[in-house]
């Protein structure tokens, strides 16, 4: 939506803008004298004049919506800049604790432990102090930096001993995560020590703009205690592997992107059925890192869900006398025979030719055909359980739609292929049916042919 | 609070006195003027979260950010109050009284007055009856009330409520809605000629689209463990008597006994809600419903 009182005014506008009041009042502003006192005037005034628009414009949004209101560092459509900035709490921030009473989640610094072993020629005992060491991983990230890591705790390793100890990364965020035995590098030496981390070292990045947005909006799911749909659906979808839920800091996300629930029961009976990125089967699988209530290598992520819709505390999800049912929806496979064309001077080393999925590796149609398969598993892990046209949970799944999707494939951001000649034979039908509970997974798209014209 | 053209005339008098040029003062006021154009956006801009002072389009918005339904067929009065008491609402979803308040304000008057120039309320009563269900033969029924004041009682029921007869089954609920007597000018009774759901209007009297939000609006707000059987509608007020039944009020918890209209039809749950006709026993061929009420089954 490009409402004009959420654009920035250009100073050029603002002039225009300035020239056209006073002309239409009489002034006689035809004959600037460049550089003269009127026109200095006149651009000063335009500048402090824009100046203000932008924040107008900047408080117009951080109100209106919780899609407009942006923190620095978040894209921004109607501000390039913003994403360029870092992240300190802003409108969208403002708007979140204020009105819906949620925080977003920061980014915190990877923590983990490290294995001090001081068993070197000449050793001697060492006593450290916290934050006195400094590691790095031995693996770059993709910008070619090496995160550096603290002791975050004082200690003693003595003599011929070993000792383990936390450490903390002095950059939050994902990028400074390590797997186990990354860290072996000391940048302040300690003679005749050596050290390796034993385990992962893990932090998390600042909550997405558009996670916060949806966090903001559900927080009221949970307000109700008489069991409406939306409490069950907001307690799968936002349950963590420790127990905790909703707005949580801890733990991880159990990975259930979408809760079917049955809105109509005459048997007291409540059933819900779960999905994750990549379908409902694998959440019968037990989580492998869990606490609170929760069994690593056990608790499965659905009975996990289940526990947090029956036994979160201070929560009603299930009224009294409701029988609830949770399970896994039921992977429906739907592979996708597709023809498309597109023009070989669209992609890079295209050279024209019909070529059949996958394409060898290392070819400019292989790289299309990934970008189409990650497509449509973007669009199956979207597609609601029981598909589209419900009836009673039991809906269908459109071949146009399957089409639609070949015209939106991207390479680069924000830039669709131009697609032409686009078919797809499987499935043959119009629809392809879904029961109460079922959710259609991508099957792939072996035979598929894609022409560089 | 707005103040267009509050910079442009404090600009003017605190410029006047040492910026007499004729040029000059009409650019400093025409900056002075654009300042006002931006400072009435911003205004307009953060009115866009105020479901009472937002212009139209923000309506999108703003159901999006409060999870707020709105309906084609919802007045704007409506659409402002829900979008204002979300809170509410969302607070209330899963019990009756939260499906009723989430449908009554469908009825708010122009600019969402609840009464006209008479002082007669633009909202209407509405009740709902929820039977237990119970396959041992002892459900009970208790009905829900809201009046046009936002006042909400709830009895057990004096019958059963049996529209479906399924009593075996549990939570099935029905809502009632009296319609105010300034909505009702347009409503006429079922006049018996042609098909009773014309497919715009059902018997004859409110438009069917209106039904149909006001259904979708109910499920919206209902628990995921009930079952919502049916709306019906009628012109008539909780205390008016049924045509040809002196005394005798429409869908009246407390009456414990029920009886066949004149006409044939009966007013009382018979467990016939698949068939305005009937078609067996010894009422065959006679309607199974009162002509004063329009039926919206939902199945």
């Amino acid at each position: 939506m490009g409402l004009f009182i959420f654009t920035d005014e250009t100073v050029a506008s603002v002039r225009s803008k300035i020239i056209g009041y006073a002309t239409t009042a009489g002034g006689a502003l035809s004959n600037w004298i460049a550089g003269g006192v009127g026109f200095q005037i006149l651009n000063t005034v335009s500048m402090t004049v824009q100046e203000f628009t932008q924040i107008a414009a900047k408080a117009s949004r951080a109100f209106a919506s919780l899609d407009t209101a942006t923190d620095p560092g978040d894209v921004d459509p109607y501000d390039p800049l913003n994403q360029t900035y870092a992240y300190v709490p802003g409108g969208l921030s403002d708007v979140g604790s204020n009105f819906y009473g949620t925080d977003r989640i920061l980014a915190t610094g990877a923590v983990g432990p490290i294995t001090f072993t001081n068993t070197g020629p000449g050793n001697v005992d060492q006593h450290v102090s916290a934050f006195q060491l400094t590691f790095q991983r031995t693996g770059a990230n993709s910008d070619g930096s090496r995160p550096l890591y603290r002791n975050s705790s004082a200690f003693t390793c003595l003599a011929n001993q070993v000792v383990t100890i936390p450490i903390v990364a002095v950059n939050p965020g994902t990028s400074s995560n390590a797997t186990s035995g990354q860290i072996v590098t000391m940048v302040s030496t300690l003679p005749g020590v050596t050290v390796s981390n034993p385990g992962s070292v893990l932090g998390t990045d600042l909550q997405l703009a558009s996670d916060y947005r949806d966090a903001c909006r559900e927080a009221a799911s949970l307000t109700s205690p008489n069991g409406p749909s939306d409490s069950y659906r907001y307690l799968a979808v936002t349950g963590r592997n420790d127990g905790t839920w909703g707005n949580s800091t801890t733990g991880n996300s159990l990975g259930i992107t979408q809760a079917y629930v049955s809105n109509d029961s005459t048997t007291g009976i409540v059933a819900v059925y779960y999905k994750g990125a990549s379908g409902g089967s694998g959440l019968n699988g037990a989580i492998p890192t869990a606490s609170g209530p929760f069994v690593a290598g056990s608790t499965t992520y659905v009975q996990a869900a289940n526990y947090l819709i029956t036994n979160t505390p201070g929560v009603i999800s299930v009224p009294d006398a409701i029988t609830f049912s949770g399970q896994a929806a039921t992977d429906v496979s739907v592979p996708v025979v597709y023809t498309v064309k597109m023009p070989a001077s669209a992609v890079s080393g295209a050279i024209a030719g019909t070529y059949t999925y996958p394409g060898s590796a290392g070819t400019a149609q292989a790289t299309v055909f990934a970008a189409i398969d990650t497509a449509y598993a973007a669009y199956f892990a979207a597609s609601a359980i029981g598909g589209e046209d419900q009836t009673a949970g039991a809906g269908v799944i459109y071949t146009e739609d399957l089409r639609g999707v070949l015209y939106q494939i991207q390479l680069n951001a924000g830039v669709n292929l131009p697609a032409y000649g686009v078919t797809v034979t499987t499935p043959a039908g119009s629809t392809t049916a879904l029961a109460l509970g079922h959710d259609a997974i991508y099957g792939g798209a072996a035979s598929s042919t894609l022409t560089f014209v | 609070m707005s103040f267009p053209g509050l910079i442009q005339s404090i600009g003017a008098r605190i410029a006047a006195w040492y910026l007499g040029g004729k040029n000059i003062a009409t650019v400093i006021e025409a900056a002075n003027l654009t300042l006002d154009g931006a400072a009435d956006g911003m205004l307009v801009g953060m009115r866009r979260s105020q479901p009472y002072r937002c212009t139209t389009d923000a309506f999108a918005d703003l159901s999006k950010d409060r999870k707020i339904r709105l309906y084609p067929n919802e007045s704007e009065a409506s659409k402002r109050y829900r979008l204002a008491h979300w809170r509410q609402i969302r607070r209330t979803r899963g019990c009756h009284y939260g499906e009723m308040i989430n449908v009554q304000p469908f009825f708010l008057g122009p600019g969402g007055a609840t009464v006209d120039s008479s002082g007669v309320s633009f909202l209407p009563w509405i009740r709902v009856f929820h039977q237990s269900g119970d396959p041992g033969g002892g459900a009970l029924t208790t009905c829900h009330t809201l009046d046009p004041l936002g006042n909400y009682t709830w009895q057990r029921s004096a019958f059963a409520w049996n529209w479906d007869g399924n009593t075996s089954q549990w939570s099935r609920f029905w809502m009632v809605i009296y319609l105010p007597a300034n909505f009702a000018t347009s409503f006429a009774y079922w006049d018996r000629l042609g098909s009773w759901d014309d497919g715009v209007s059902i018997w004859d009297g409110v438009p069917s689209n209106l039904l149909a939000s006001i259904v979708q609006g109910v499920l919206e707000a209902k628990a995921a463990h009930s079952h919502f059987g049916g709306l019906i509608v009628t012109s008539l007020q909780p205390t008016d008597s049924i045509p040809g039944f002196s005394g005798s009020h429409p869908f009246d918890p407390t009456r414990s006994a029920w009886s066949a209209n004149s006409d044939g039809s009966t007013n009382v749950p018979v467990g016939n809600w698949a068939s305005p006709i009937w078609t067996s026993g010894p009422s065959f061929g006679l309607n199974s419903r009162p002509g004063w009420a329009t039926f919206y089954g939902i199945g």
